[in-house]
C-alpha cells in the first residue's frame, strides 16, 4: 500500500469522488464537510509525497523536488483558501455555492497533477483542465463584466495552449521515438543534447509564448489581468500563485530539459527579454490602475518578471528565482485575502473610493502595511533577500545595463504600490468619505498574519533543510 | 524572328476573336475578324492632333511604346525555337523592355497636362508595380524548377509530368493569365469598354492621342496580347512534340486564350477600384505559393 | 498528391486573409477541415488501423460537419453578415500575410529536415502567423474565434507531419479539437450573442 502509483490513483478517485458528491448535494454544510475532507485528503497526500521524494509513479508522475515543493505551498494555501472561500460565497445559493466548491475541488486536483507530471504532454493535459476549472469560477459573479472576463481569459488561455502544443510538436520532431510515447523529462535530456539546435529554439520559444498565458508573461500576459478584476477574492489568491506556479513550472522544466544544450544563450537571452517586457508592462500599467485588485494583478506580472529574469541571468539568480516564486506565493496570497476583507469593509475596489481604512478596520490595515512591506521587497520581507540575489546575480555577470533597467522598473512599481496602499490605509478619499459598510471579525485576518510571518522569517533565517531543498532543485542547472 | 512574326499573325486575330466571342455570347452578330485592323489601317493615313501643352515626350512616347514591344518580341523563343538573342536570365530584360515602354506611356499621358489622363496614370504605375513581384516570383519559381536560366532553356525543360510541375504548371498559367489581363488593362481590373473618366485607366491615357499615334498605340497593344500568348504557349506546349503539332496548338491555345477573354468579360463585371490592389498582391501571394513547390524541388537536389 | 493538398491548403489560407463575408470564413474552415482529413489518411499509412480510422473519423465529424455547423449556427442567430469594422484594410493584411509566408519559408528552410516535412513546416508556421493575424487584426469576437481554428488547423497539419512515429501525439491535438468545438464554440458563444461586437469594458481608464 505503500507503493506511490496507488497512492496517486487513490487521490485521484477521492477527489473525483469529492467533486461529484459536492455537485450532487445542495446541502451547504455537507458540501462544507466534503471541501475540508478534501483538503485534509490533499495535505496527507502531500507529507505522502515528502516521504517519497525523487521516485516516479506510474510513469506519468514523478515526486521530484520542485514539483513536490510546489505541491505544499499548494496545500498550505488550498487551507487558507478554502477557509476565506467560506467566508466569502457564505451568502450565495446553494446551487452557486455547489459549483464553486466542485471548480475549486476541480482546480486544486488539477494543479497538484500539473506539479507531479513526468512529461510534457503530461503538464501539458492537466494545464488545459485547470484552464476549465477556472473559468468556473472567473464566473463565479455571472455579470456581464463576468463574462466578458471568463470569455477573454479561456479564449487566451486555449490559444496559448494550442502554441505550447506546437512546442511539444517540435519537441517530439527531435525525439522521434514512438517509444518516448509521453516525452518523459529524463528520456529527453538525453537526446536533447543531439539534436538539431533550432528545433530547440522553436520549441522553447513556443513553450514559453504558450505558457506564459498562465505564467503572466509578457506576451500574453493580459488575460490573469482582467481575470483578477472579477475573480472572487480567494481565486484571484490561487490564480496569482499557484497557477502562476504551474507556468513556471512547465517553463522551468523545459528550461532544465534544454539547459546541457547549445541554446543556453538563446534561452537565458530570451528569458530576460520576456521578464523586462513584463516588468516594463506592469510598472507602465501599475501606474495608471484605479482597481485595487488589478494593482495587485499587476505587482504579480512584475514578480513573475523577475523570476523570468533571475532565471535568464543564471548563477545565484537560479536560488533566487526559486525562493521568489515561494515567498510570492505566500506573500500575493495574504494580500489577496485582505482585499477581500477590504471589500466587505469598504463595499469597493475602486482606488478613488477606498481609505480610511485603518480607522475602519485596524486589523486588516495592518496586515495590509505588513504587505505592503513584503511585496515591495522592503527589509524584513523576505523577498529582499531574493531580489537582491537577483541584483546580485547581474553583477556578477557584469550586465549593469539589465541592473539599471531592472532598479528603475522596480522603482516604479514601488512607488505606485507605496502611493496607493498607503492612500487606502490612511487618507480619506476624494469627495466622499469612506464608511464602514460591513463589520469583519478581525480573528480573519490569522492567515495573512501567519503567511507574512512565514515570509519574515525567511528574511532572517534559512533553515540548513530549506537552502539544501533549493540547491538540490537547481542541481542539474549549469552554474 | 519567329516570335515576331507569330506575334504579328496572332495578333491579327486577336482582337478581332475576342469582340466577336462577346458580340455572339450577348447575341449580336458582331463585327468581323479583322474589324479591328481595318480601323487601325484608317488611322494610320490621319493625321495627329497635338495640344499645345505638350511637348516632345507626347510625341514620342507611342514609337517608343511600339519600339520596346517589338524588341521584346524578338528576344521571346517559341515553343521549340530558340530566340537569336537569347541568353541567362533574358526574362528580365523582357520585364524591364515592357516597363520601359509602359514608363513612356505613363509620361506621355501625364504630358498632356490633363488630371483625368495623370488619374489613369497613377493607377496604371499602381497596378504594373504590384503586378510585377508576381511575374519574377513566376519566373522564379519555373527556373528553380528546371534549374536553367535562359527562357528558351527553362521552357524545353519543363515538363509536364509528376505531380510537383503539374501543380507547378497550373499556378503558373493561373498567375500568368491574371498578370496578362492587368498588363492589357483587361477585365476584372479594368473595363476597356467603359465610357465614364473616372473610372477609366487605360483608356484615359489615350484621350489626347490622335491618328497615326492612336494607331501606333493600337497596334502595340494587340502585339502585347500576342506576347502574352506566346508566353503561355511556351508553358503549355510540350517541346518533345513534331513541328506541324505544335504549331496548331499553338493557334489553338491562342485562339482559346482570345475566347476564354472574350468569355470572361462578358460575364464578369468589374471590381471595386479599392479592391483592385489587394486583388493584385492576392496574386503575388499565389505566386509566392507556388514557389514553395520550387522550393521543395531546389531542397531535394540539395539535402 | 500530399503536396498538392497541403498547397491547397496555404491558399485557403491566403484567401481567408482577405474575404469579407463570414461565411466565407465557416466555407473555408470547412475546407480546410476536408484537405486534413485527405492527409490523415494519406499520410498516416504506417501506424494501426484503429488510430487511423479514430482520427480521419474525427476530423471528418468535426472538423467539416460541426464546426462549420455552429458557425453558421452563429452567424443566423447573431446576425452579422459582414465584416463591417476590419482594423487593417484587405490591402495590408493581405500584404502581412504574404510577409508571414515568405517569413515562414526562411525559417523553414534553415532547418535541416527532409522535403516532405519541409512543407508541412512552411505552411504550418504559415497558418499559425495567418490566425495570430486574424486575432490582432480584427475586432469582432467571430473573427478571433476564426483565428483560433485556423490555428488548431495548423497544429493538426504539423503533428500529421510526426504523426507516423508518434501516434500519441496525434490524439492529444485532437483532444484540444474536441476541448474547442464543444466548449468554445457550443457554450460559451451562445452566451455572448448579445456581445458579439466588441469586448471593451474591462480597462484601465
Amino acid at each position: 500500500m505503500n507503493d506511490p502509483g496507488y497512492i496517486l490513483i487513490f487521490f485521484f478517485v477521492l477527489s473525483f469522488l469529492a467533486g461529484s458528491m459536492v455537485m450532487l448535494f445542495r446541502n451547504k454544510s455537507l458540501i462544507k464537510s466534503v471541501t475540508l475532507f478534501f483538503v485534509a485528503v490533499h495535505v496527507g497526500f502531500t507529507m505522502f509525497c515528502w516521504y517519497h521524494l525523487d521516485e516516479t509513479a506510474l510513469g506519468y508522475f514523478t515526486f521530484d523536488r520542485i514539483g513536490v515543493l510546489l505541491l505544499s505551498i499548494l496545500s498550505i494555501l488550498t487551507i487558507t483558501t478554502v477557509f476565506h472561500g467560506f467566508i466569502y460565497v457564505k451568502d450565495d445559493s446553494p446551487k452557486i455555492f455547489a459549483i464553486y466548491h466542485t471548480a475549486l475541488i476541480a482546480l486544486v486536483t488539477a494543479m497538484s497533477g500539473a506539479y507531479l507530471a513526468n512529461g510534457m504532454t503530461i503538464v501539458w493535459i492537466f494545464v488545459e483542465a485547470t484552464t476549465l476549472a477556472v473559468a468556473a469560477l472567473i464566473y463565479h459573479d455571472r455579470t456581464a463584466l463576468a463574462l466578458e472576463a471568463t470569455w477573454k481569459y479561456v479564449f487566451v488561455c486555449s490559444v496559448g495552449i494550442a502554441l505550447a502544443y506546437i512546442g511539444i510538436l517540435f519537441l517530439g520532431f527531435t525525439v522521434r521515438d514512438a517509444r518516448l510515447l509521453h516525452l518523459s523529462f529524463a528520456s529527453v535530456s538525453e537526446i536533447a543534447r543531439l539534436a538539431d539546435p533550432l528545433y530547440l529554439k522553436i520549441a522553447f520559444v513556443f513553450v514559453l509564448v504558450g505558457y506564459s498565458t498562465k505564467m503572466g508573461l509578457f506576451p500574453m500576459h493580459t488575460v490573469t489581468v482582467d481575470a483578477h478584476t472579477v475573480a472572487p477574492p480567494p481565486i484571484s489568491a490561487f490564480i496569482s500563485t499557484t497557477l502562476m506556479n504551474v507556468g513556471f513550472l512547465a517553463i522551468f522544466r523545459i528550461y532544465a530539459l534544454f539547459s546541457a544544450t547549445s541554446i543556453l544563450p538563446f534561452m537565458n537571452h530570451v528569458l530576460i527579454l520576456s521578464g523586462m517586457l513584463s516588468l516594463l508592462v506592469s510598472s507602465g500599467y501599475m501606474l495608471k490602475a484605479k482597481h485595487n485588485k488589478r494593482m495587485l494583478a499587476y505587482s504579480s506580472m512584475e514578480n513573475m518578471g523577475i523570476v523570468a529574469i533571475a532565471l535568464g541571468i543564471g548563477g545565484i539568480g537560479y536560488y533566487a528565482a526559486i525562493l521568489h516564486i515561494i515567498l510570492h506565493s505566500f506573500t500575493k496570497a495574504g494580500l489577496f485575502y485582505q482585499i477581500g476583507q477590504s471589500y466587505k469593509v469598504m463595499g469597493t475596489y475602486q482606488l478613488d473610493e477606498s481609505g480610511n481604512y485603518m480607522n475602519l478596520y485596524p486589523a486588516g490595515a495592518t496586515v495590509l502595511l505588513l504587505g505592503l512591506l513584503c511585496i515591495t521587497a522592503i527589509p524584513p520581507s523576505g523577498m529582499f533577500i531574493s531580489e537582491i540575489l537577483v541584483l546580485k546575480a547581474m553583477v556578477a555577470r557584469g550586465d549593469y545595463l539589465y541592473l539599471v533597467l531592472t532598479a528603475a522598473l522596480l522603482c516604479f512599481v514601488m512607488y505606485a504600490l507605496l502611493t496607493r496602499v498607503l492612500h487606502i490605509v490612511y487618507s480619506q478619499p476624494r469627495g466622499i468619505k469612506s464608511e464602514l459598510h460591513e463589520r469583519v471579525n478581525p480573528w480573519q485576518t490569522v492567515s495573512q498574519f501567519i503567511l507574512f510571518g512565514m515570509v519574515i522569517f525567511i528574511c532572517f533565517v534559512q533553515p540548513a533543510s530549506f537552502r539544501e531543498l533549493i540547491e538540490g532543485i537547481i542541481g542539474g542547472l549549469p552554474k | 524572328m519567329i516570335a515576331l512574326l507569330l506575334a504579328i499573325i496572332t495578333a491579327l486575330f486577336f482582337p478581332g476573336i475576342i469582340i466577336r466571342v462577346k458580340s455572339l455570347v450577348s447575341g449580336r452578330k458582331g463585327p468581323g475578324i479583322f474589324q479591328p485592323w481595318k480601323n487601325i489601317f484608317v488611322l494610320l493615313r490621319k493625321s495627329s492632333v497635338f495640344s499645345t501643352t505638350t511637348s516632345f515626350i507626347f510625341q514620342i512616347a507611342p514609337v517608343i511604346y511600339l519600339a520596346s514591344l517589338v524588341c521584346a518580341l524578338i528576344l521571346l523563343p517559341v515553343p521549340g525555337i530558340p530566340s537569336r538573342f537569347g541568353f541567362g536570365a533574358d526574362f528580365v530584360l523582357l520585364a524591364y523592355l515592357l516597363a520601359l515602354g509602359k514608363f513612356f506611356f505613363i509620361i506621355g499621358a501625364l504630358d498632356t497636362g490633363s488630371s483625368f489622363e495623370g488619374m489613369g496614370a497613377n493607377r496604371e504605375a499602381l497596378y504594373s508595380m504590384l503586378a510585377e513581384p508576381a511575374f519574377f516570383i513566376l519566373f522564379g519559381t519555373l527556373a528553380l524548377l528546371t534549374g536553367h536560366l535562359s527562357m528558351q532553356s527553362i521552357f524545353e525543360q519543363f515538363h509536364l509530368s509528376g505531380y510537383n510541375s503539374m501543380i507547378g504548371g497550373i499556378i503558373a498559367v493561373y498567375v500568368l493569365i491574371q498578370i496578362a489581363m492587368i498588363e492589357n488593362s483587361r477585365m476584372p481590373v479594368d473595363d476597356p469598354k467603359t465610357h465614364l473618366e473616372l473610372t477609366m485607366i487605360h483608356e484615359v491615357m489615350i484621350l489626347d492621342h490622335s491618328g497615326f499615334d492612336l494607331a501606333l498605340i493600337q497596334i502595340g497593344t494587340n502585339l502585347k496580347f500576342a506576347l502574352y500568348g506566346i508566353l503561355i504557349a511556351n508553358i503549355l506546349i510540350p517541346v518533345t512534340w513534331a513541328l506541324p503539332y505544335r504549331i496548331a496548338l499553338f493557334f489553338g491555345i491562342q485562339t482559346a486564350f482570345a475566347a476564354s477573354i472574350g468569355l470572361m468579360e462578358s460575364f464578369r463585371a468589374r471590381k471595386k477600384m479599392m479592391k483592385n490592389p489587394q486583388f493584385i498582391v492576392t496574386l503575388s501571394s499565389i505566386a509566392l505559393v507556388g514557389f514553395i513547390l520550387s522550393l521543395l524541388m531546389m531542397y531535394q537536389l540539395i539535402r | 498528391m500530399n503536396v498538392l493538398l497541403v498547397i491547397l491548403f496555404a491558399i485557403t489560407l491566403i484567401y481567408l486573409s482577405i474575404t469579407e463575408r463570414f461565411r466565407t470564413y465557416a466555407t473555408l474552415i470547412g475546407m480546410q477541415g476536408l484537405l486534413l482529413f485527405a492527409l490523415s489518411f494519406l499520410e498516416l499509412e504506417t501506424i494501426t488501423l484503429g488510430t487511423l480510422l479514430f482520427v480521419a473519423i474525427e476530423t471528418l465529424v468535426f472538423k467539416v460537419i460541426v464546426v462549420p455547423f455552429l458557425l453558421l449556427r452563429i452567424i443566423r442567430k447573431t446576425g452579422i453578415e459582414r465584416v463591417h469594422e476590419k482594423a487593417l484594410p484587405g490591402f495590408y493584411s493581405i500584404l502581412f500575410v504574404s510577409g508571414g509566408l515568405l517569413l515562414s519559408i526562411i525559417v523553414s528552410f534553415s532547418m535541416n529536415t527532409t522535403p516532405v516535412n519541409m512543407i508541412y513546416f512552411i505552411v504550418s508556421f504559415f497558418a499559425v502567423y495567418t490566425g495570430l493575424f486574424m486575432i490582432i487584426s480584427h475586432k469582432k469576437i467571430f473573427a478571433h474565434l476564426i483565428g483560433f481554428l485556423v490555428i488548431e488547423n495548423a497544429v493538426l497539419l504539423l503533428s500529421l507531419a510526426i504523426g507516423s512515429q508518434i501516434p500519441m501525439l496525434i490524439n492529444m491535438g485532437i483532444l484540444l479539437d474536441i476541448f474547442v468545438s464543444v466548449l468554445i464554440l457550443g457554450i460559451f458563444v451562445m452566451r455572448l450573442k448579445q456581445h458579439t461586437h466588441e469586448l471593451t469594458m474591462l480597462k484601465d481608464e
